[in-house]
């Protein structure tokens, strides 16, 4: 099952410049994102539209990031999916990302498993996969830089199924920068 | 960008690199995976000597609530103490649904951590088994397996749910002894509020009482409240533990699995008691009470006392605690467990 997830992820991620027109142009983002605000993160963003943002809001993004909860684990993400951007005024915006297509990686610092007849094997990279769509608000503000196009600031969630049969949210809190387009 | 890869490889290597050999200072997280279940232990101390503390939480906690400043100061300096997220609780992680949490499953997933533990630091390591509340039930249900009790030095139970058709009987009697008894030498504000108390609770029908035991929740918390008014009961010292809980634990995880996964809830509702199957544990003992657990009545401890099958056993009750003696009474608590401790090792 997380195998096919991340498949289909990585198939998105390789297939995404085909998304794009002519006139295409990406764009990367580097943001902390600290799970419930202190457990450090860090995400990088990747984005690719074919026209300008002001005439169609809609993008294609993908993002890879991890956390680490300290004494517990240590967990990597990526998704992919689309990212809508509404303008307020003319130099901030709000961008809601939902990403259909995620798979979610915890790492434990240590595990065993107990075999029959009592003794405890060591397993090798100890963790487990999720199917993890995700979403975020995020509001946006323009900076006059010539690299660093924006600073940006919201709450992401992040949603792990399955979890104990049921679905586990994610918190994270993002402060990001996007770095200036080029084109492709 | 050509960074970014090999520094997230470099963070993992350091978060995987976590296993360190000077047992004078343990300080490592171990998952035990057992039977689709991924469970943390939090292993924290002197484990020079090779005495693990394993302790079993209660209902609606998690392994490092106990880690407060006093454990961890007269503990932890002694004995590695083993902080154990049980399954489908706090951190725990699975990808099962709540049908296959039973009683049974989680018992057994006290021997395999105990297997764990045994095949990590080695067969020669002395281990004692803490459970507190639900972990009584817990502990006491582990206990009860085929050869669980050679695989340990010694059991502690601090304030023991192992028969929960007893506890809401004993809840009410309690309730009623405590309101009656508390009015001779209570402060003339608060005498009439406990024959108020003790008249309603006299109203209320005994039958319907055990078909719905949170019937008496509203009594507990307003007894509660009158014996710390009345300089009975000493309020709990959380030092450490807040930190825990929201530092090093993640509370949006523990808050989720609590709310979705409570088997103390269930082992209730489905009778469950192990009084009569006492008599079958002979491992050396000590029991711990809150004078005033109205969530598991001292009785149970006495009862324990009286009908465990070990020779070496041991009831003490600490007078101005509540559910939790150990963040209440923490030097008369962790004193006993260190005596007993240090006879057995």
């Amino acid at each position: 099952m997380q195998r096919y997830w991340l498949i289909l992820l990585i198939g998105f991620w390789l297939t995404n410049p085909l998304h794009a027109q002519e006139t295409a142009t990406t764009e990367w983002d580097f943001a902390y994102a600290g799970n419930n605000l202190w457990n450090p993160g860090l995400q990088v963003g990747y984005f690719k539209h074919g026209l300008s943002q002001h005439q169609n809001p809609i993008i294609y993004q993908a993002r890879l990031g991890f956390y680490v909860d300290p004494q517990s684990q240590f967990n990597l993400f990526s998704f992919a999916g689309l990212q809508y951007r509404a303008s307020l005024g003319q130099r901030n915006h709000f961008d809601i990302r939902l990403s259909p297509f995620g798979v979610f990686r915890s790492f434990y610092p240590e595990a065993y498993r107990v075999l029959e007849g009592g003794s405890a094997e060591k397993i090798f990279l100890p963790g487990r996969w999720y199917y993890a769509p995700e979403c975020s608000f995020t509001f946006g503000f323009k900076l006059k830089n010539e690299k660093i196009n924006q600073l940006y600031l919201g709450p992401q969630l992040i949603f792990l199924l399955p979890y104990d049969g049921r679905v586990l949210p994610i918190l994270n809190f993002q402060i990001g920068l996007n770095l200036n387009s080029s084109n492709s | 960008m050509r960074v970014l890869p090999y520094a997230m490889i470099i963070l993992l290597s350091l978060v995987l690199a976590c296993g360190q050999s000077d047992l004078s200072q343990i300080n490592e997280t171990i998952y035990l995976r057992h039977n689709g279940a991924d469970m943390p232990a939090y292993i924290h101390g002197n484990g020079s000597k090779k005495v693990f503390i394993i302790i079993l939480h209660g209902g609606g906690s998690f392994g490092l609530a106990f880690r407060s400043a006093a454990i961890q100061e007269e503990l932890e300096s002694r004995y590695a103490v083993v902080y154990w997220d049980q399954r489908a609780q706090s951190m725990s992680q699975s990808n099962q649904s709540s049908d296959d949490f039973s009683v049974a499953q989680r018992a057994e997933d006290v021997g395999a951590l105990i297997s764990l533990l045994k095949t990590k630091y080695g067969d020669d390591s002395k281990l004692f088994l803490m459970g507190h509340s639900w972990g009584g039930t817990l502990g006491t249900t582990y206990l009860l397996q085929p050869g669980a009790q050679e695989q340990l030095h010694g059991w502690i139970m601090a304030d023991g749910a192992y028969d929960f058709p007893l506890i809401v009987d004993e809840r009410y009697q309690m309730l009623l002894r405590v309101s009656e008894d508390a009015v001779p030498n209570a402060n003339p504000l608060l005498e009439q509020v406990w024959i108020r108390l003790n008249t309603d609770l006299k109203s209320l029908n005994q039958d319907s009482i055990q078909s719905n035991p949170d019937l008496l929740s509203p009594f507990v918390v307003d007894a509660l409240k009158l014996l710390q008014q009345d300089d009975e009961l000493l309020p709990p010292d959380n030092t450490g533990v807040y930190q825990s809980a929201i530092l090093q634990n993640n509370p949006l995880y523990w808050w989720l699995n609590d709310r979705r996964n409570r088997p103390y809830l269930d082992a209730r509702d489905d009778g469950y008691a192990l009084r009569e199957r006492l008599p079958e544990i002979s491992i050396p003992s000590l029991f711990l009470w809150g004078r005033f657990d109205f969530s598991v009545p001292p009785i149970l401890g006495e009862i324990a006392l009286a009908e465990q099958g070990s020779t070496d056993k041991t009831l003490v009750i600490l007078e101005q605690s509540e559910h939790l003696p150990y963040l209440s009474e923490p030097a008369v608590f962790l004193e006993e467990v260190i005596a007993f401790v240090e006879r057995l090792k």
